[in-house]
């Protein structure tokens, strides 16, 4: 009962939380004078003409209460508006590139926490011996390496030079005709998920042959940043009074660091890896960009540079949902790993 | 035992990863010992960088939308080959125009079916061209029918005095029999030149009323003038006359077209036809070498990157109905930030430095084309006397043109402002919009050169955002900045009104006044007599040059990259597609 009452408390707070992000939004927004926000539907000199119409048709000269003031009002009736750069509502753009990027999520983040965890434990119990410093190698190396090159590199070899064996793109053309064909039911969007359910084998090796590329290009490059925070974090907990005692008990090695330090060093790093996915939902503009894996990274960066400002706002509504619910979900899976969390105290 | 079920998982993963990269090779090595196979043979793909705006055809005013409803849709008639001056009848079987240029007459093809079945017929003509008035989207490509029917300076349907009536709008065309007929109030020759572009096209009357389209009454009328961007009731959906059908349109992803199998032309070569947006150029370059598109979007800057790549087809020096110029600013707003000292001290420039016809022509001489040219459009471009770009009608290469000149430039930037301008020098900021390799050159080269005649003439660039040069031209905040113009209809009248008018959609915002221009361009399009119009746009091409509002640059000369295996490519500059129309092309060797 007390857990239920902390998740609603806390999902409550998403309200105000996306009243201060959109009200930020909005504020930043009205920097652009009128004619650089009505640019998005004067994008060709043929247009100049109509943009004084422009500006007074979408109320871009009003003050900016009543802009705000008719912008909310629309959202509370459930229409986040127009989004110019793909040529539907907003909450449909939404609806349509979420999928791509949940897919590109849920393959890379568990690679990218899960080994992060195992490589930085290995590192930590390994301290200064050949281990840590091939991690430590990888890590400085990945970590380093921009995401645009690798990307680069991987298609250019992947796809360029071994012809057409990892391709860009979410589905190859044949697949794609398929997938939108009367005879395959698109439960989720996830084309691996999809595949799965509507038992299509060829779909699905053809999904998994597009994620390839991108899941390990994100991998790389984020795979570092938990792996060497697992081995300091991990390196605390080993110089810990109560490994001492486990030792001194006689535990053997392997159960020492898994259990007992390892789970204690996780919570700094759990931390981090609720944004990471969070992250990696929100968007990955230049993987999604080089892979021509259209998702919502993509939507987003294209909205931004266009100054597409109802996605602009949609998308930073999206954002603030989604770390509430990360946070919360964190701080549910501390309680989870560390007994001494208890969410019923905390709400007392 | 958690765990070990996690790497069970990824183990399934990766089983299948490496499975399925075996398909493709195995695939591969089958056809190696055929001939070189054509990959998706009966599919055309395009990799672009813009996703369609709008399917409605009275709406879309981009290049993406227009390439899409002229594979669905079809106008009256079209350019005949890569001629733009000439045309083939296509909806329309025949025509005539009358003594006085002011009346066109149309006969419509016969046994032509849309997509739905619907037969057309001339109402559907009738109706199509006053459906798209009474939408008159601000922003969209309406504009150009009213200035014909209506007589300059008439270009929207919504007037100080509110609305045009509706009875004055559909009077201007016409159903007779199996005819119709457009009513102009003034003469104007470019009329069917705009009638071949994609927002002539035709539309079902039926089918368009039923998807909550115009009915033909006032209430409609008031409802549906100008739509909200996205509300436009035929946005995303599509019925017409042409070789293919809409498919699927995923929106920022792709567009999937099938071919009509009921054309009135006979049948077209393609299946399907998709469209795709692929925004980096690597990607589409190894989606191209690779056959899975067959054809790409190139900047002129990569050109060289395909040059002697295998498989891939390339037509070279298309010349473009787009232009490039520097625009002078003959009042600078006092709020600008890009003046300097805002005096002629060596740190800035007065508000009306360009005022002085020797500054003007100092910094045109000082221009270098050869330069831009080598250094800027990979070798390809060409210089142009003034804004009438070659392909247009009444385009005069004999006209004079200015040259590289730095002997001349110094004797005239010595006379400017009374020697004031060559003894202190000035400072001030050019600006070009952002992701255009050409432009930027252009600005370098007008730099060192200034430089080069006196160290202190010094010009600073600046890069901007489309948002942000249209903000601050408009306000008049730039002194100098350079952009571009691409055709409408190729007549010289779409030229020179936004290079030279005062009504120009540039040079309004440039301030560049000079009566006999605007009375020039007014009787040019009037004018029914060719001798006549050569002879006006001659003299408006003389006082660009004698006058120098800004420095025209290069018209841009492009090539056109395919697979080997695409045929049958027909360039034309007035097809807002860079693969020319969908059904002239085919695959194979």
């Amino acid at each position: 009962m007390e857990f239920r009452a902390y998740v609603v408390r806390r999902l409550f707070l998403i309200i105000p939380v996306l009243f201060g992000v959109s009200l930020l939004i909005f504020g930043v927004l009205q920097l652009f004078s009128p004619v650089e926000r009505a640019s998005l539907y004067v994008t060709d000199p043929r247009q100049l003409a109509h943009l004084d119409h422009i500006i007074e048709l979408y109320g871009l000269d009003q003050p900016v209460w009543t802009q705000y003031g008719t912008w909310i009002n629309q959202v509370i009736h459930g229409n986040l508006g127009w989004s110019k750069v793909v040529s539907m509502p907003v909450i449909d753009a939404m609806a349509n590139f979420l999928p791509a990027t949940l897919e590109l999520a849920l393959f890379a983040a568990p690679l990218i926490i899960v080994g992060g965890i195992f490589l930085g434990s290995k590192a930590a119990a390994h301290k200064d011996k050949m281990a840590d410093h091939a991690t430590r190698l990888a890590a400085i190396i990945g970590w380093s390496l921009p995401t645009f090159w690798l990307g680069l590199m991987l298609l250019m070899v992947f796809y360029g030079y071994f012809s057409g064996l990892l391709p860009p793109e979410r589905l190859s053309t044949q697949m794609n005709v398929l997938v939108h064909s009367g005879s395959f039911i698109q439960y989720t969007g996830l084309h691996v998920i999809d595949a799965i359910l509507n038992g299509n084998v060829p779909v699905l090796l053809d999904s998994l042959r597009h994620l390839v590329l991108p899941v390990i290009t994100l991998t790389v490059v984020n795979l570092a940043f938990i792996m060497r925070l697992m081995r300091s974090s991990m390196l605390e907990s080993l110089g810990k009074g109560y490994i001492l005692t486990a030792r001194a008990k006689g535990l053997d090695e392997n159960t020492v660091v898994k259990k007992h330090a390892r789970r204690n060093a996780m919570i700094p790093v759990l931390t981090v890896s609720g944004y990471i996915f969070a992250a990696i939902v929100n968007g990955v503009v230049i993987t999604e960009t080089i892979f021509n894996y259209k998702g919502l990274g993509w939507w987003a960066w294209q909205s931004a540079v266009h100054l597409d400002i109802p996605s602009v706002l949609g998308f930073a509504l999206f954002n603030g949902i989604l770390f509430v619910l990360t946070n919360l979900v964190v701080d549910l899976l501390y309680a989870r790993i560390d007994p001494r969390v208890r969410l019923g105290e905390q709400a007392r | 035992m958690k765990q070990k079920r996690v790497g069970k998982f990824w183990f399934v993963v990766v089983a299948l990863i490496l499975v399925s990269m075996l398909i493709p090779a195995c695939a591969v090595e089958e056809e190696e010992e055929e001939e070189p196979a054509i990959k998706n043979p009966s599919t055309f793909i395009i990799a672009d960088i813009a996703d369609v705006d709008s399917l409605d055809p009275a709406y879309g005013y981009d290049t993406a939308s227009g390439e899409i409803v002229n594979a669905i849709y079809e106008p009256l008639v079209w350019c005949d080959g890569e001629s733009t001056s000439d045309f083939v009848p296509v909806l329309a079987t025949e025509w005539t125009v009358s003594e006085d240029g002011k009346t066109y007459r149309f006969k419509i093809r016969e046994g032509v079916k849309f997509h739905n079945g619907n037969d057309l017929t001339p109402e559907d003509v009738e109706y199509s061209f006053e459906r798209g008035m009474v939408q008159d989207y601000s922003g969209g490509p309406q504009w150009m029918f009213f200035e014909p029917l209506f007589g300059p300076p008439a270009w929207t349907s919504r007037t100080d005095d509110g609305l045009l009536p509706l009875e004055e709008m559909t009077s201007k065309v016409e159903v007779d029999g199996q005819w119709v007929q457009f009513n102009l109030a003034v003469a104007y020759e470019p009329f069917i030149q705009i009638l071949a572009g994609c927002w002539g096209s035709i539309v079902d009357k039926e089918w368009c009323i039923e998807s909550g389209d115009w009915d033909g009454t006032q209430e409609s009328y008031e409802a549906l003038n100008d739509p909200a961007v996205g509300s436009e009731p035929l946005h995303a959906i599509a019925n017409g006359t042409g070789p293919y059908m809409l498919e699927r349109w995923e929106r920022g992803v792709e567009i999937s077209l099938v071919r009509n199998d009921n054309y009135w032309g006979g049948p077209v070569s393609f299946e399907r036809v998709i469209n795709k947006r692929v925004d980096e150029w690597t990607t589409r370059k190894l989606m191209l070498e690779a056959g899975d598109a067959d054809w790409v979007f190139i900047l002129q800057a990569y050109y060289g990157e395909l040059e002697g790549v295998e498989g891939i087809k390339v037509y070279e020096n298309l010349p473009n109905l787009q232009a490039d110029a520097f625009f002078f600013q003959f009042d600078i707003t006092p709020e600008s930030a890009f003046v300097g000292s805002g005096q002629l001290d060596g740190n800035g420039i007065p508000l009306d430095f360009f005022n002085d016809i020797n500054v003007r022509k100092g910094f045109t001489y000082a221009f270098d084309w050869d330069a831009l040219i080598e250094d800027g459009m990979q070798g390809i471009g060409q210089q142009i006397p003034s804004p009438i770009v070659e392909g247009l009608a009444y385009y005069n290469p004999d006209l004079p043109m200015y040259s590289h000149d730095s002997a001349k430039a110094e004797e005239y930037l010595r006379a400017a402002w009374d020697g004031q301008v060559w003894e202190n020098g000035f400072s001030f900021t050019v600006a070009y919009n952002e992701g255009n390799l050409r432009r930027k050159t252009a600005c370098e080269i007008l730099q060192k050169s200034l430089f080069e005649i006196n160290p202190k003439f010094r010009i600073g660039i600046q890069v901007m955002m489309w948002p942000t040069i249209l903000s601050d031209f408009r306000a008049g905040l730039l002194p100098m900045y350079l952009v571009g113009w691409v055709a409408d209809y190729p007549d010289a009248h779409n030229f020179v009104h936004p290079f030279m008018s005062s009504g120009g959609a540039w040079a309004a915002h440039q301030n560049y006044d000079n009566p006999e221009v605007d009375a020039l361009i007014e009787q040019g399009i009037l004018a029914t007599d060719p001798a006549e119009r050569q002879a006006i746009y001659d003299r408006l091409a003389e006082i660009y040059y004698e006058d120098a509002p800004g420095i025209m640059l290069a018209q841009i000369i492009e090539n056109r990259y395919f697979r080997d295996w695409v045929q049958g490519f027909v360039f034309n500059p007035m097809d807002p597609s860079d693969v020319g129309h969908y059904n002239t092309l085919s695959k194979g060797y």
